[in-house]
This record gives structure tokens, sequence and C-alpha cells, in this order.
């Protein structure tokens, strides 16, 4: 990882961290500009492919897309892994662990508002045709409850077999 | 905890950084408004050099309370 841990301070709440030092400032400012750049690059090399292949088709033209796809290819994983690497401050800079129980609760509350708040987009999905005289029963909605479920059980079992 | 972190004459962010939480949860922690983690509780009685049962309080009904 580019980044350094004494760069910073600690973590409150999940999105926000304390900068300690010009580091980190630093590395901020290059890899905003970087990710720019590179998303820039990506975005300008696939306009030239998709204009090459609408109005060109000799062997020349191939060697500019080849040299296009390269292009592409040594930004895009340049962006993966900065963007890895800001992902992996938001995971290993520790939480106050008053936040982090806060933070856990506030969660916790917005799931069950949202697993209520589609049994409720689900229950209306099934008894207003009858009304309407129309039947149909909304799959994504079920497939949400699903996924909700899954991760929630799956999250469970992790943990359970973690600190047993 | 504030008498022996005067008597130790460190404020509340020296304190607070040194065992990684914040300030705001050493005022808590001080006002008896937070119950800290087992490791939390540690780490202060290391920095204030005091057994934890000199620093904390544990009190049954909390537990039932917080379970």
């Amino acid at each position: 990882m580019i980044w350094k841990k004494e760069w910073f301070t600690l973590k409150k709440q999940w999105w926000r961290l304390t900068p300690k030092t010009w580091q980190w400032y630093a590395y901020l400012i290059i890899v905003i500009s970087i990710i720019f750049l590179s998303a820039n690059v990506i975005q300008n090399n696939l306009i030239k492919i998709t204009k090459i292949l609408n109005s060109c088709w000799n062997n020349s033209c191939d060697l500019i897309i080849q040299s296009n796809i390269v292009k592409i290819t040594i930004f895009g994983v340049i962006l993966s892994v900065l963007i890895i690497d800001i992902i992996s401050i938001w995971e290993n800079i520790k939480k106050d662990e008053r936040e982090y129980k806060i933070d856990a609760i506030s969660e916790r509350n917005a799931s069950w508002f949202m697993s209520f708040m589609l049994f409720l987009a689900l229950f209306f999905n099934i008894f207003t045709p009858y009304f309407n005289y129309e039947k149909s029963i909304n799959f994504f909605i079920i497939f949400l409850l699903l996924w909700w479920a899954f991760v929630k059980y799956i999250s469970f079992y992790i943990l359970e077999r973690k600190w047993e | 905890m504030k008498e022996l972190r005067a008597r130790y004459d460190i404020t509340q962010e020296e304190l607070a950084e040194k065992v990684w939480v914040t300030r705001t949860t050493i005022w808590f922690l001080e006002k008896w408004k937070y119950n800290p983690s087992l490791k939390l509780a540690y780490r202060i009685s290391r920095i204030l050099k005091t057994e934890i049962e000199e620093i904390f309080i544990f009190e049954e009904e909390d537990f039932i309370e917080e379970n």
C-alpha cells in the first residue's frame, strides 16, 4: 500500500478521516489527479477506438487500436491499484470503539427500516392488483429481500464461527 | 479517572491519542456515560498506572441493561 498509517488520526464515522500530516494532503492531491488523468485517458482512447472502428478497415488501423488498448490497460491497472489503495485506508484505519458501536447500531436500524419498507412494498404489490384487477408480482422486491436475508445470515454465520 | 489524569498531568486529548479513541469518548467515560471495552479499560489503566478496578466500577445493572 502507498499510504502510511502514521499520516492519519483515528477514523471518526466511516467516511471521515482526520489527516495528521502533510503527506496525507499530498497523497490526496496526487491520487485524485492520477485518478482523473487515468479516467480521462481511458475515455479518450475508448472514443478513438470507436471512431476508428467506424471509419477504418485496414491493417494500420489495427495497430492504432492495439496501442489504444495498451494505453487503456495500463491506465486501467493504475486506476484499479489507486482505488484499492484508497479503499484499504477505510478498511485499515481504526475507529473509536464508541463510534464503532454507534455506527453498527445505526446501520442495524437502517437495515431494519429498509427491510420493513421492502416487506411493505411487497405487501402492497401483492394486494393492490386485487383492486386494479391486475395480477403481477414484482420479483425484484422478492429478490432484494432474499439478498437481505442471505447477507444477514452469512454475516451471522461468519461471526458465529469467528467468535465461538 | 479525571483525578488520575490530573495527577499525571495528561489532558483528555493526550489520553485519547494514547489509547486510540476520540476525546469525546474520554469525556463520556469521565461522565460515567459509556462503558468501555475490556481492551480500552486495560489501555487506560496502563497509561494511568492504576488497577482497572480503581478506575472503573463494575455494576451488574449495566451488564444486564446492555445485554
